[in-house]
């Protein structure tokens, strides 16, 4: 049907009508389930009464058939007509138990929250875990309702695969995704099994990195540029010095660490520079989004050089500091700015 | 609805297009050669253009291969309807299918056809071959279907295994609704009668159109005698009688008008179970004289001929009695022996000359009788199965040229020549003889025992039944068709008659057969209760049936869902710590449970200080078991290993320490 559809264009107003409802009943079965299942805890065990199964496209077809093919046994009197026709009838109940079973006992974890730029793709890593000795074979998953990009695996007989699942993100602000969903049409492609998994995912869209203005050459407070050679220093190794939380992963000590001294961080020259304030006051004039934007662009670059850096937002002062875990601190304040809860 | 859409790959196509390959070969014999060229042809070219990467012809110049080969189908059968046009229709569908299959919705399609091509297969057919292949061929399907939802795609011997236990746990599914789902005594509306055209007999004859009698080993009928056995002699099964000669051909008249059986039965009885295969004619065999039937609407007709008063489309079983002899209460009507005297003028006219020879010779009807039987024997007559072809004067050439006939041959030129001379005669067609089961003590009578004798009107004995046959080939009578035959049939079956054991088993493979056809293809509303009664079902009917489908069906599928949740329990992998478990489980249930933090040489520790009874044990178990799990490699591990499995299995803790109940 969806061929002559396609063929025909002079009937594309049905096919939105029935995609609508379409998409109005499952919106309502999901807040349904949302309400009945309650929120998850991760890990989560796909337990039996959170799956739910319907006939896809072609097992309605299989429908017909089965009728068909009862109805045409029973009137040839033809008792292995019958036989054929029932075992076929076995056949689809055994194909509903199995697309099912397929899901059942699956255990999912996901990471609860993730970064992105607006415009492109925010990533959740998801780890499916199977203790069976059963492979599940063709679990498709994607996040939220339709926006999500489906990602298809197996996991292998007490095997856990890892997944990247990925949702675009349009604008920049906060993007919450109410539920995880796992389907699978195996084995015979008749039933689809599928399930949600309710946990509060959060993407932090920061700003697109854009604008074409350099970095600001003075460091905001002294008023003195930098010079770039003392930038670029960063190799010259220093020293070693105690290990705080947020260095660079990078720059630990390992060899230290793993004679059992104390963890160690090595520094650098550089890391002892003047830090650069990346400051909402220098842009004066823009718009607020490209503010952001151009500010975004900063952080990624100052990132990018190892530069010592700082953020002042009106209200918000990130103090200079180096790393992902600092960048990803920036980031998220320029992904909240101006949110309610920021 | 992305999966849908994917394109079909070459290689999908290639184990799709062997499924409906296998799905349609039980038609072949029935589609018309054209078509299977056609769909052969379909298919070839699309699976050409896959190997190339190249999509499927241009919809115009399909649309017009379909609107062709569908006016060829309807030329051919001026209709859609019914299992044979059905069927045709169908596989025209498919390749034209196939031609266009560009995406796996298009394959999913396919699959359906070829699921429906086998039952199509199993409506027609009935052997059990054809079942357990067309079961292999949805095996193969089911197979294929897996391979087309994968995104990643399977191997073709764990495809094959996945199929085989879906269809596994199919099974018990099949068996409960066969058994129990309720079957109706008729069809749901009427088909046409294309569909149940027999073989058998008709109520003509005409021998000499006849140059090869095929000998269809199809069953007519199955007889078992209750009591005494007939002599082989006297195994004459008694079907339409001729009165109406044209010169050519014999034909029954409507002789339907009952009456009150004319004649005193004597001689031995003979009461036997008859069920008679459908033959889409009202009669019903029976044996020479019929007395008595269970059939309350049939009739006996003035030809001592048993009548059913529709035409039989269903087994029909019978319990009948018959006399041996019958001698007639009345003279011959005036206007019947009229009738039975009857010659077309004009026709055969040395037939005729022939008897009224021999008349003069003979002038009394016995005498007569023997003198054309003698001429049969002594004159070099021979039995054949596959006689020249008669033409103008068909009794003429027969008598006097060709003398090559079957039963038909000489029974027609036998009453011919009765009727010349005076005597009403008349032709009988029927069965003679049968094979014996001696595994099920039944006789199969088959088609190729079809028969044709004569009745000549002796003044004070009635009608007396003459086969002319037995003059030429008293063999035929005495020991069946099949040893008749010897010089016409091909050496196999010869040589499978002259082995003894291969004899045997065919037999015993009859019985096999007709178990099956009674127990498996006539399963029937009958055959339920029966099933019902067996199993201690008080007072059963349909609605009872209704309610132990339901229980069953229940308990398949629980038996079903168990197993299927059994598979997806986590697996413990190590029997070694299976067993450990168990033995956690053991002191668990006598109240010593191990805590989550607790490794097995604490816990031990803890149990021998609780129980100090089993502290032995379970220090030596649980040292065991740290050794094993966590300590170095041991030498015959495997040992230590069963040896710890075997203790825990052994191990029984009991509740309260020994001898702490005596105090």
């Amino acid at each position: 049907m969806d061929k002559a559809a396609t063929a025909a264009p002079e009937h594309p107003g049905t096919r939105t009508v029935r995609r609508s409802l379409r998409s109005a009943a499952t919106g309502r079965f999901r807040a349904w389930a949302a309400r009945r299942q309650g929120r998850d805890a991760l890990p989560v065990a796909i337990h039996r009464r959170r799956i739910y199964i319907l006939p896809t496209r072609f097992g309605l077809m299989l429908a017909g058939l089965l009728l068909a093919m009862l109805l045409a046994g029973l009137n040839y009197n033809s008792n292995l007509g019958l036989a054929y026709a029932f075992l076929m009838f076995g056949l689809t109940l055994v194909a509903m138990h199995h697309c099912h079973r397929n899901l059942l006992g699956l255990e999912v974890d996901i990471s609860l929250e993730s970064d992105a730029f607006a415009g492109t793709y925010a990533a959740f890593p998801c780890l499916l875990g199977n203790a069976s000795a059963l492979e599940r074979i063709d679990i498709e998953a994607q996040l939220g309702a339709e926006q999500g990009q489906p990602a298809v695996t197996s996991v292998r007989a007490r095997g856990r695969e890892r997944l990247i699942l990925e949702i675009p993100v349009q604008r920049r602000g906060v993007v919450r995704i109410a539920r995880l969903e796992l389907a699978t049409r195996q084995p015979l492609g008749w039933f689809r099994a599928w399930t949600y998994v309710h946990v509060p995912l959060t993407v932090y869209v920061a700003p697109s990195p854009r604008g074409e203005r350099p970095l600001p050459t003075s460091s905001g407070n002294r008023g003195r540029a930098a010079p770039a050679a003392e930038a670029r220093g960063d190799e010259d190794f220093a020293g070693l010095r105690a290990y705080a939380p947020g260095v660079p992963l990078k720059h630990m000590a390992w060899k230290v660490l793993a004679r059992g001294q104390d963890a160690a961080v090595r520094s650098y020259t550089s890391v002892v520079a003047e830090p650069q304030w990346l400051e909402w006051s220098l842009l004066e004039g823009l718009e607020v989004e490209t503010r952001l934007s151009q500010l975004c662009r900063w952080v990624l670059e100052c990132h990018r050089l190892q530069r010592t850096y700082g953020l002042r937002l009106p209200g918000i002062e990130i103090p200079p500091s180096q790393g992902a875990a600092h960048r990803t601190e920036c980031l998220r304040a320029l992904a909240l700015y101006g949110a309610a809860d920021a | 609805m992305k999966a849908a859409q994917a394109p079909a790959t070459s290689v999908q196509l290639r184990w799709l297009c062997a499924c409906l390959a296998l799905a349609l070969a039980p038609h072949l014999t029935s589609l018309p050669p054209w078509l299977i060229g056609v769909t052969a042809a379909f298919v070839v070219l699309r699976l050409a253009l896959a190997a190339r990467q190249r999509p499927p012809p241009p919809k115009l110049l399909r649309l017009a291969l379909a609107a062709i080969a569908l006016a060829l189908l309807w030329l051919q059968y001026r209709t859609f309807n019914g299992l044979e046009a059905g069927t045709a229709l169908l596989c025209l569908v498919a390749g034209l299918k196939f031609l266009e299959t560009q995406s796996r919705r298009d394959l999913y399609v396919l699959t359906f056809i070829v699921y429906f091509l086998g039952l199509a297969a199993l409506l027609r057919g009935e052997s059990f071959w054809l079942l357990g292949y067309l079961v292999g061929v949805a095996w193969l399907t089911s197979a294929t279907l897996l391979h087309l939802t994968p995104a990643r795609p399977l191997e073709a011997l764990p495809s094959a295994r996945r199929a085989g236990r879906i269809l596994a746990q199919a099974l018990p599914i099949a068996l409960v609704l066969w058994l129990l789902f309720p079957r109706f005594d008729g069809p749901l509306w009427q088909l046409s009668s294309e569909a149940r055209a027999q073989s058998g007999l008709s109520d003509t004859l005409s021998p000499g159109d006849i140059t090869e009698l095929a000998l269809s080993s199809e069953i007519a009928f199955r007889v078992h005698f209750l009591g005494a056995t007939p002599p082989p002699g006297a195994r004459y099964w008694r079907g339409p009688v001729l009165h109406q000669f044209d010169g050519r051909a014999w034909r029954g008249i409507d002789s339907s008008a009952a009456r009150v059986s004319h004649l005193r039965l004597s001689g031995a009885a003979y009461r036997y179970r008859l069920s008679l295969e459908p033959h889409a004619h009202r009669w019903v065999f029976t044996l020479d004289w019929p007395a008595s039937w269970s059939l309350p609407k049939a009739l006996l007709t003035s030809d001592e001929v048993l009548m059913q008063p529709e035409p039989i489309l269903d087994t029909l079983d019978v319990v009948a009695s018959s006399f041996s002899v019958a001698r007639p209460a009345r003279p011959l009507g005036a206007d019947e022996r009229a009738r039975d005297t009857a010659l077309p003028p004009a026709s055969n006219p040395r037939t005729g000359e022939l008897a009224q020879r021999l008349w003069q010779a003979h002038p009394r009807d016995v005498e007569y009788v023997r003198a054309v039987l003698a001429l049969f024997h002594d004159q070099p007559f021979y039995y054949t199965l596959t006689p020249p072809r008669l033409e103008q004067n068909p009794t003429d050439e027969f008598l006097f040229e060709t003398r090559r006939g079957f039963c038909g041959h000489y029974a027609s030129a036998f009453a011919q020549l009765m009727r010349a001379a005076g005597l009403p005669a008349r032709v009988v067609t029927g069965y003679l003889g049968g094979t014996y089961n001696r595994f099920a003590n039944y006789w199969i009578v088959r088609q190729s025992d079809a028969h044709a004798w004569t009745e000549v009107w002796l003044e004070g004995r009635g009608w007396t039944r003459i086969d002319p046959t037995s003059a030429v080939a008293p063999e035929r009578v005495e020991r069946g068709v099949n040893d008749t035959v010897a010089a016409d049939e091909p050496l196999a079956s010869r040589w499978q008659r002259h082995t003894p054991w291969l004899a045997d088993l065919r037999l015993e493979l009859d019985a096999l057969h007709e178990w099956w056809r009674e127990r498996i293809l006539r399963y029937d509303s009958g055959l339920q209760l029966r099933l019902l009664r067996a199993l201690h079902v008080p007072d059963p009917d349909a609605q009872k049936l209704v309610i132990l489908l339901g229980i069953g069906l229940g308990l398949v599928l629980g038996w079903l869902t168990w197993q299927v949740r059994r598979e997806t329990r986590p697996a413990d992998v190590d029997p070694v710590q299976r067993a450990y478990a168990r033995l956690c489980r053991k002191l668990a249930a006598v109240g010593l449970e191990r805590r989550a933090f607790e490794g097995p040489l604490s816990f031990a520790t803890r149990v021998g200080a609780a129980r100090p009874d089993l502290k032995a044990v379970v220090q030596g178990l649980c040292d065991l078991y740290a050794g094993l799990r966590y300590g170095p490699p041991l030498e015959r591990a495997s040992v230590v290993r069963s040896t710890f499995i075997a203790a825990v299995r052994a191990f029984h803790p009991p509740r309260r320490p020994l001898g702490a109940g005596a105090r």
